[in-house]
């Protein structure tokens, strides 16, 4: 993965590394973009690229639809951002409204209206999250698959099924046989679970 | 009246709401929760950056090689749209030292956002001077005498415009719509050398009879007045303000005010800007 780590360092603002992209912060990244510095949006994608493009992957699954939503939220994050870097990562920003659109679009190629779009209230807007900006995505990544390995797998499915499927407690509950209290159990249960592994990401 | 209890499955509940399996009824009463105590949010905040982080554990997939180039092809053609910032040889001044105390990469941006301001102003400069070059073949015509004398302006407005643009020192402030319905954005250039300003600006709606826009700057924490103005036809703006006390403002925003005006702002905010970096 072309990802690039990015190390926050407040003092090399006046050296010249500080003119590649590649080394800069988020919020020096995205106040450049959005000065119009079409190689601050190279560098978003360099880091970025490949996460949005597995999420869309995974919901979608086609790697054309999935490149196409790729391209989309990155002019989308372009043109007119809402992003507010006080407010949160860049990376849970992107996978956010990633997540989001793919949904939309599952739901506009079934005509299910019934497609729960869900965690798309609002960007969360925790910040501060210091790992995050001291580990690269890939470490990151890394670190996200190992908390999930620890989950239960019952767990693991109705998360997924959930989030990537976009399906409903009831229609998991359908589809798996069990009851709806079950469901939302393990759902709870397995987020929750997976938010005290991952507390130092996301705290 | 009494303080809304927290109940001993609040966690349970949050992450419901977090995951939207709650009835209505129970999201309802979260909501209650969080209004009550504010606290509660940073926990949702928490479960649901978990949840947007959730996809890292997906295996890697790489999209096409070719995506970067075509994202960033597309992104170039909305900046073209917007401002040519190509650096054609219109004019040899774009290496702009601008403010010589502050070495920053923002100058460069504020340079190269320069020049795409000549670039695009020499452009309507070349069409001006075609335009009069046309209608100088036949002065005895009234209608042409007429559009000739205002193309002279236009002309004249353009060339002063380019004249500041090219001036060393210049300092760029982008300015971008903060209400969602209106999509403007352009720029503001201080150049201190010609004790003036450019003020560009696109896509900006046009207003009542009764309105105008005015442009403020932050100066040592007050709000100055510097101009107002309205956009043409198209929803461009291409205006020179003379520099007064503001010159070294790093902060302006513009609002829709009264035609007569106020010393303050009372309008509401449609558009801000600040220093490029």
């Amino acid at each position: 993965m072309n990802v690039a780590t990015h190390t926050q360092k407040p003092s090399r603002l006046e050296s010249e590394s500080d003119m590649n992209p590649s080394n800069q912060t988020e919020v020096e990244l995205f106040q450049a973009l959005q000065a119009g510095d079409l190689s601050a949006l190279g560098a978003i994608y360099d880091r970025y690229g490949e996460a949005v493009y597995r999420l869309a992957l995974r919901i979608l699954k086609d790697t054309s639809e999935a490149e196409d939503l790729t391209q989309e939220i990155f002019l989308a994050f372009w043109r007119s951002s809402k992003y507010d870097p006080n407010r949160g990562k860049m990376i849970v920003y992107l996978l956010t409204m990633t997540r989001s659109r793919a949904i939309n679009r599952l739901n506009q190629k079934s005509s299910q209206q019934k497609l729960l779009q869900r965690c798309q209230r609002s960007i969360p807007t925790h910040s501060e999250s210091n790992l995050m900006e001291k580990v690269s995505l890939g470490e990151v990544s890394q670190l996200v698959s190992k908390a999930l390995e620890e989950i239960p797998e019952n767990q693991q499915q109705v998360l997924k099924m959930a989030y990537y499927e976009g399906l409903s407690q009831s229609e998991i509950t359908e589809q798996l046989n069990i009851p709806l209290g079950t469901v939302k159990t393990r759902t709870r249960q397995g987020l929750l679970k997976l938010r005290k592994l991952l507390k130092d990401l996301v705290d | 009246m009494e303080p809304l209890e927290l109940p001993p499955n609040w966690e349970a509940l949050i992450t419901g709401y977090v995951l939207s399996d709650l009835t209505p009824e129970e999201a309802a009463l979260v909501k209650q929760y969080l209004e009550t105590y504010p606290e509660l949010a940073c926990e949702v905040e928490s479960l649901q950056a978990t949840l947007a982080l959730f996809p890292l554990s997906l295996p890697k997939a790489k999209p096409s090689e070719g995506l970067r180039s075509q994202i960033l092809e597309a992104a170039q053609k909305d900046l073209s749209s917007t401002v040519k910032t190509q650096q054609t040889p219109v004019s040899p001044s774009p290496s702009l030292p601008l403010s010589p105390f502050s070495p920053k990469p923002w100058l460069k941006i504020a340079g190269l956002a320069a020049v795409g301001l000549i670039t695009s102003l020499g452009f309507f400069n070349y069409r001006l001077n075609q335009k009069l070059a046309t209608a100088e073949t036949d002065l005895s015509n009234y209608r042409l005498q007429t559009e000739l004398s205002q193309t002279q302006q236009e002309l004249s407005r353009y060339q002063e415009a380019l004249s500041v643009l090219k001036q060393p020192n210049n300092r760029l402030l982008a300015l971008k719509s903060i209400t969602p319905d209106i999509s403007s954005s352009g720029s503001l250039v201080i150049a201190p050398n010609s004790e003036a300003a450019i003020l560009t600006l696109k896509k900006l709606p046009n207003l009542p009879e009764d309105k105008v826009y005015r442009l403020w700057a932050f100066v040592d924490g007050k709000k100055v007045k510097c101009a107002k103005f309205n956009p043409d036809s198209q929803g461009k703006v291409l205006q020179k303000i003379p520099l007064q006390k503001w010159g070294s403002t790093t902060e302006v925003f513009v609002t829709i005010e009264p035609k007569d005006g106020f010393e303050l702002p009372v309008g509401e905010t449609v558009m801000k800007g600040s220093r490029a970096i």
